[in-house]
């Protein structure tokens, strides 16, 4: 491996070509700090200097944006250590709101945009990498470097392995192989793959015996004895027995396959370096929360095993929980029960989560692997996000029937009775209004004792996903599922009658009565409700007095 | 007599409080995991006792505690004219009442229970103080504070519920408690109600306690403001109502329909009144102060009592601020200003906006308005990114030279101080219960960090006097307990531990009022026949009948005009937009991440530094403020929040984090016809019953698709537009080429034959309906008459239905044929 380095006079007279801005202290700022090695780049100047080096990072920015003052004191950064380590790579910085036309000629249509350059204004690739420095610094040396590394020696390769920080690619190439021409062909391929994969991972080829003979000492696992066709084996940094060998035949589709795959690790972590390998995965993702690096460790041994078992079906990360435990919302868990354990088929979004109130001090690892393989067969009910079930003395206590996710269904399946449900959300004004008129509706038609004739329901809509005949674009929506009512065909619920007048109580109940199943009259259950409420507060009046004359 | 001394001797509680340690202070902590909220909630219940002990030990009986100097403070009996610090004070022991349901629910029992026993003792006394108060302000701390203890004392566990082991306690207060404040509520709703006694039914702003109108020199009492006219609404009816004594209600009703019938043409009322002569002494009004809870009171007033006249006072106002008030708020604005307006002609008057109009998105989450309360909010947002605060007011228009500006980094903040007043950790609170983005979490955090460092004095809470030098107060008015602090702990009980949020109070329609004080009404707390007569009784002035009756019939909402008979137009219906919009709230149920893992809206958006870009002359750190953007102070910039909720947010089309081009065309606001009849003008959606959609332009290929507006008559109507010209970036985005601009202006030949060939306009909003963009308006066709002279015409059609304006092609309004 060998780096590019040129001399610092050559440098030196690169700097003097442009202009360097003099100003104050620029932590937090966009602009790069004027002291660092950041080059500012003028129309005038920008064309000479992208082809009198070979190898350019430019940031297109506006001093305003907050994603460019982000990106600017670790620009500046990157920027020094590169200058040390690899005089060659520059980084430079076009203020868009300077100079307009050079970013409009560009196609620059948002800050930062970052572009690398080759050598000529034309050879230009669209940056892809982190936005921290070691991140940047990492990303332009490689791009600085030929996309397949060969090594010069066997000791070279070891060392080469040793260092490694990311997943790599090594092919070997035989040299007692006589396919001579598939061989060039292969060689090619690889090296067509490199230099569009390198982001993702290094890539080496190796073809003398000595190489071979470190690869097979690296590689406890790996057939290497009697090489008669080319190899192409991927490993992680830490768990080279798990070195994974393309097994189909070779072909660019094959290998690409095969990268897209291995890449990722049986049981990595998601975090922002990660995150976008897993999200162009299409296989469901299954994620542990923990807490501690110790319960990470505890199941380590066991989520290596799974991920290897399952590779190609599902992919398993590990959560640190202390930053990501909030997350566990979004995926219909409940983050304050962690470890946490959840699968999540990423094609339809349905969740498949581990039962937190079964496992209050988080999953064990059998737990664990009878959940996936249940998975896998299909046997598992997505895990829906709910309130949990009202008990029946809340039931009984509240005249309005609470409904949640998991007995929405249930109840209107029951197309004896009428059902009138209001969604809402507890925040907003018009639901607070009507949620006194609704509990009156309630006591109306007595819908919490078990022969009620009309329900009276709501299901707070911001907790629980419920599926509905009719789409819920606003609240409160008021929807009234009358009985013996006509079946939809997709949810498998009534046709519900929507009500859309003015939400007072006369209304309501004409409603009941006009649409409602079986018409049942709420102005007379009202009057009767009216005339014995009197007399009942005063019979538990009396047998207050009663006892307080017992005492 | 120089403040109450002997009540100082009288009683004195004793003070337990242990000692905050700020050091506990997680900085920079964003994960808001349950633990991490657990922790931050409880550092905002110390930053509360730390206030309330405070005062308790160096203010109390007085109305407040001096937080830098610990010393009492009450109502400056030398001047009456210093107004800034009397109209708060009333020598009431303000701070205590105004946070009597601030300890029931940060859940401090036992100062509950020392409170309400040294009430109980002095309630005969209290107010009958020879000072002179505001009405409005006493009304909404003291009286409001009195209404809202009540009615939780009373009716908080009046329903057959389980109790929760934790409030054991406090049901046993409520046991115990007899109705008290109530009496006190009366005996000072008395005092303050006699300021509505005047012939014009329109109050006077100010009364002495004790002597009622008598001792008040006459320039306290010449100008009301609309809020405090108005405002006691909420306050008043309620204490009516729980009374069964309606003069309350009854004078206030009188007031609030007599101002709303004088109301402009737009639907508008203006900030001042002078009660004396019976007019109003300005023509501008906004959304800030002396306005502000006008709007906010018609809606509550509306949610507490059903109230179908005040929920109309509320929708006609919004409407009409939408049409004119609202500088951005388009599909492609990252921010919503409502800015001062004269009330005749809709036309800015000002050039600032004010702090106090920051509790605007909390009404917007309330009312259903929740885009539009995203958009306001994050312009106050960026305000405390800068200024660690917001001043009390802020110039958002380049009044004047650019250079100006640059003379003077702080000529735009107008009026310096920031009292730690509430309204934008309430609009947060509001937002964050509506959406859950955690960014919501972020503020209240980052405002956490700076109560618990800047913002803390020996003695409670100090808020800024100059922003501009840093500069502090030595005051903590009764709202930092109240409403800064309530709010941001209500902010943070994201898992409804609170009662608040939980099933005790869920059924009872409750809602905040100005002081955030939770009110509610129900048939429970209805008075009996002896409580009824007791009050009235104890009333001694007019017998009022009721109210019943005072209420107009609502304000028109024009019948509008179908679509053209026409079977091509069968499939399609509209959908006034209004009318939706002010029937529902908007829905917010969070749409899973397809990820799995929570993302905050604001990096999804690639406009979220464009009003850093669009005020930079006006957006200046003051000089004391660390420079930098990345140490937290600039919230959304805030790394460990970025790193978790930025991870998985990119936006449409990238991976990665940009900041698309802030448009360069020129936009202004072109009015149509009469403004004065803009609130009848349909504005309706467009809607197909079929998903295919047929085709239905002449030459154009344009249809009809969701998302476009039928705007079937072209008067009273008010657009916002942008100008097109080449080389500009417009609101999408995209750079204006000749070509795009000829390839409608060439084609089109109209009626008169004068197309300016240089640009064209772009709708962006009409009468405060946003446009997405790509969508296009309908209209009818009408008729055109070419003027003799060969000039343009206002209003003119190119023969392939597009509108023209001056000459000017409408790029995106199509006349339907018939």
């Amino acid at each position: 491996m060998k780096f590019w380095q040129l001399s610092t006079q050559v440098l030196s007279v690169l700097l003097a070509a442009v202009t360097v801005s003099a100003g104050g202290p620029a932590n937090g700022e966009a602009t790069a700090d004027p002291n660092s090695a950041v080059v500012k780049l003028t129309a005038n100047e920008y064309k000479q200097f992208i082809e009198s080096n070979p190898y350019v990072l430019a940031e297109f920015f506006a001093p305003w944006c907050g994603y460019c003052k982000m990106l600017g004191p670790e620009f500046s950064k990157a920027a020094d250590k590169l200058n040390e380590s690899h005089p060659d790579i520059k980084l430079a910085q076009i203020d868009c709101t300077e100079e307009e036309e050079l970013c409009t000629e560009n196609g620059i249509r948002g800050y930062p945009t970052l572009k690398v350059f080759n050598g000529s204004p034309e050879k230009i690739e669209d940056y892809s990498g982190p936005r921290n420095a070691d991140g940047i610094v990492d990303y332009m040396i490689k791009q600085s470097m030929p996309p397949v590394s060969v090594p010069e020696s066997a000791s070279a390769f070891e060392k080469a392995l040793d260092s490694q920080t990311e997943p790599f690619i090594v092919q070997v190439l035989p040299a007692e192989y006589d396919g001579a021409k598939d061989k060039l062909k292969q060689n090619e391929t690889f090296s067509d793959i490199a230099a569009t994969e390198r982001k993702t991972l290094n890539f080496f080829s190796i073809s003398e015996q000595d190489q071979v003979d470190v690869l097979k000492s690296k590689f406890p696992n790996a057939k290497l004895k009697k090489i008669s066709a080319p190899k192409y084996f991927i490993a992680h940094p830490g768990a080279f027995a798990d070195a994974a060998e393309l097994t189909a035949k070779f072909s660019k589709e094959n290998l690409q396959e095969f990268i897209k795959t291995e890449v990722i690790p049986y049981f990595g972590d998601i975090n922002r370096d990660t995150y976008m390998l897993y999200m162009s995965s299409p296989l469901p993702l299954a994620y542990y929360f923990y807490n501690s690096t110790e319960q990470r460790k505890e199941m380590e041994a066991l989520f290596n095993k799974l991920g290897k078992k399952h590779r190609g079906k599902i992919n398993f990360v590990g959560l640190d929980a202390n930053m990501f435990g909030r997350h566990a919302e979004s995926l219909n868990m409940d983050p304050s029960v962690v470890p946490l354990f959840v699968i999540q088929n990423t094609k339809i979004n349905k969740k498949y989560g581990i039962d937190q109130k079964a496992h209050p001090s988080g999953p064990s690892g059998k737990a664990i692997e009878s959940h996936v393989n249940d998975f896998l067969k299909g046997k598992l009910e997505p895990t829906i996000k709910s309130e949990p079930l009202p008990t029946d003395e809340e039931k009984a206590s509240q005249s309005v029937l609470k409904l949640v996710a998991h007995n929405h269904e249930d109840v209107l399946k029951d197309t004896s009775k009428d059902v009138f449900v209001k969604y809402y959300a507890p925040w907003c004004g018009h639901c607070k209004r009507l949620a006194p008129i609704w509990e009156e509706l309630g006591e109306i038609f007595e819908s919490n004792k078990t022969d009620a004739s009309v329900v009276i329901a709501k299901v707070d809509h911001t907790l629980n996903d419920v599926t509905t005949p009719f789409d819920i674009a606003g609240y409160p929506t008021l929807l009234l599922y009358p009985a013996n009512g006509e079946i939809d065909e997709a949810t498998g619920l009534r046709k519900p009658v929507v009500y859309e007048l003015s939400r007072d109580l006369e209304n309501l109940i004409d409603f009941v009565k006009e649409k409602g199943g079986l018409k049942v009259d709420g102005h007379e259950l009202k009057k009767k409700l009216d005339e014995k409420k009197p007399s009942e507060d005063k019979k538990e009046e009396a047998k207050e007095k009663e006892n307080h004359d017992e005492l | 007599m120089l403040f109450g001394i002997t009540y100082l001797l009288l009683y004195v509680f004793q003070v337990v409080f242990a000692e905050i340690r700020t050091e506990n202070y997680v900085k920079g902590g964003s994960a808001f995991t349950p633990s991490h909220i657990n922790h931050i909630k409880n550092q905002t219940r110390q930053l509360f006792k730390h206030a309330w002990s405070s005062y308790m030990e160096y203010g109390f009986p007085f109305d407040e505690v001096r937080p830098r100097s610990c010393e009492p403070y009450g109502p400056d009996y030398n001047d009456v004219f210093n107004i800034v610090r009397n109209d708060a004070m009333g020598n009431i022991s303000s701070t205590l009442l105004d946070n009597l349901d601030t300890l029931i629910i940060f859940g401090e029992w036992e100062e509950l229970e020392k409170a309400l026993t040294y009430l109980r003792k002095e309630k005969n006394r209290i107010f009958d103080k020879d000072t002179i108060v505001q009405v409005f302000e006493t009304t909404i701390r003291a009286l409001g504070g009195l209404l809202s203890s009540h009615v939780l004392l009373t009716d908080l566990f009046s329903q057959k519920r389980e109790i929760p082991a934790k409030f054991t306690k406090l049901k046993q207060i409520c046991d115990n408690y007899d109705g008290f404040l109530l009496e006190m509520a009366h005996d000072l709703g008395k005092r303050l109600v006699v300021a509505f006694d005047t012939k014009s039914n329109l109050p006077i702003p100010r009364v002495n306690l004790a002597t009622g109108w008598k001792k008040i020199p006459s320039q306290l009492k010449k100008e009301t403001c609309t809020s405090g006219a108005t405002s006691p609404i909420l306050e008043f009816s309620l204490l009516s109502r729980l009374t069964g004594d309606p003069q309350f209600e009854h004078l206030i009703q009188l007031t609030f329909s007599k101002l709303w019938t004088s109301r402009s043409a737009l639907n508008l009322l203006p900030m001042t009144i002078d009660p004396k002569k019976n007019l109003w002494l300005d023509s501008i009004t906004g959304i800030g102060a002396s306005v502000d809870s006008f709007y906010e009171y018609a809606a509550k007033h509306s949610i507490i009592f059903n109230d179908d006249y005040m929920w109309n006072v509320f929708s006609s106002s919004y409407k009409s601020l939408l049409s004119h008030s609202a500088q951005g708020g388009g599909n492609t604005d990252y921010e919503l200003i409502f800015s001062n307006i004269n009330v005749n002609d809709g036309l800015i008057a000002t050039s600032w906006i004010d702090s106090l109009g920051a509790f605007f998105p909390g009404l917007q989450v309330l009312t259903g308005q929740v885009k539009d309360a995203m958009k306001t909010h994050a312009t106050y947002l960026k305000l405390w990114d800068y200024f660690d605060s917001i001043p009390e007011r802020w110039e958002f228009i380049t009044v004047g030279k650019v250079s100006d500006y640059e003379d003077n980094q702080y000529k735009s903040i107008l009026l310096e101080w920031y009292p730690l007043r509430p309204e934008f950790i309430e609009s947060t609170y509001y937002l964050y219960r509506a959406t859950r983005d955690p960014m919501y979490l972020q503020i209240g955090s980052r405002i956490l960090e700076l109560l618990s460092t800047k913002y803390k004095a020996k003695c409670g809470f100090n808020g800024i006097q100059d922003i501009r030098s840093g500069e502090f107060q030595n005051r903590m008015e009764t709202f930092v307990m109240g409403e800064t602090l309530k709010y941001l702990y209500l902010l943070f009980d994201v898992d409804n531990d609170e009662f608040l949020h939980g099933d005790l109070m869920s059924e009872k329609g409750w809602v905040f009022s100005t002081e955030a004080h939770p009110m509610w009404f129900n048939k429970r707390l209805l008075p009996d026949e002896s409580t009824r007569s007791k009050y009235s009784s104890l009333s001694g002035k007019k017998k009022y009948t009721g109210t019943e009756g005072t209420h107009h019939s609502s304000p028109v909402t024009g019948t509008g005009y179908g679509l053209p008979k026409n079977k091509k137009y069968d499939n399609f219906f509209t959908k006034n937009h209004f009318k939706a919009r002010f029937s529902q709230c908007e829905t917010t149920a969070r749409q899973p991440e397809s990820s799995g893992l929570l993302a905050s809206s604001f990096y999804k958006s690639d406009n979220l530094f464009h009003f850093d870009h669009k005020f930079s002359k006006h957006l200046v750190r003051p000089h004391y403020l660390p420079q930098t953007h990345l140490d937290g102070s600039y919230i959304e910039l805030s790394k460990p929040f970025f790193d978790i909720y930025g991870l998985a947010a990119p936006q449409k089309g990238h991976h990665h984090f940009q900041s698309s081009r802030p448009p360069s065309t020129a936009s202004y606001d072109i009015i149509l016809g009469n403004v004065s009849e803009m609130d009848g003008a349909e504005i309706s959606e467009l809607y197909s019953t079929h998903n295919s959609h047929p085709i239905t332009n002449l030459h154009l290929n344009k249809t009809i698709t969701s998302g476009d507006l039928w705007v079937p008559d072209l008067s009273s109507l008010r657009f916002k537009v942008e100008k097109l010209t080449h080389g500009n970036i417009d609101t999408t985005n995209s750079l204006i080429d000749e070509s795009y601009i000829a390839s409608m202006t060439q084609r089109g030949i109209s009626n008169c034959c004068r197309i300016n060939e240089d640009e064209l306009l772009r709708i962006l909003k009409v009468n405060g309906v946003p446009l997405s963009p790509g969508a296009v308006i309908w209209t009818r066709t009408f008729s055109i008459q070419c003027p003799k002279d060969g000039s343009s015409p206002a209003l003119d059609i190119t023969d392939d239905g597009r509108l023209v304006i001056y000459g000017t092609i409408v790029e995106n309004m199509l006349v339907l044929p018939l």
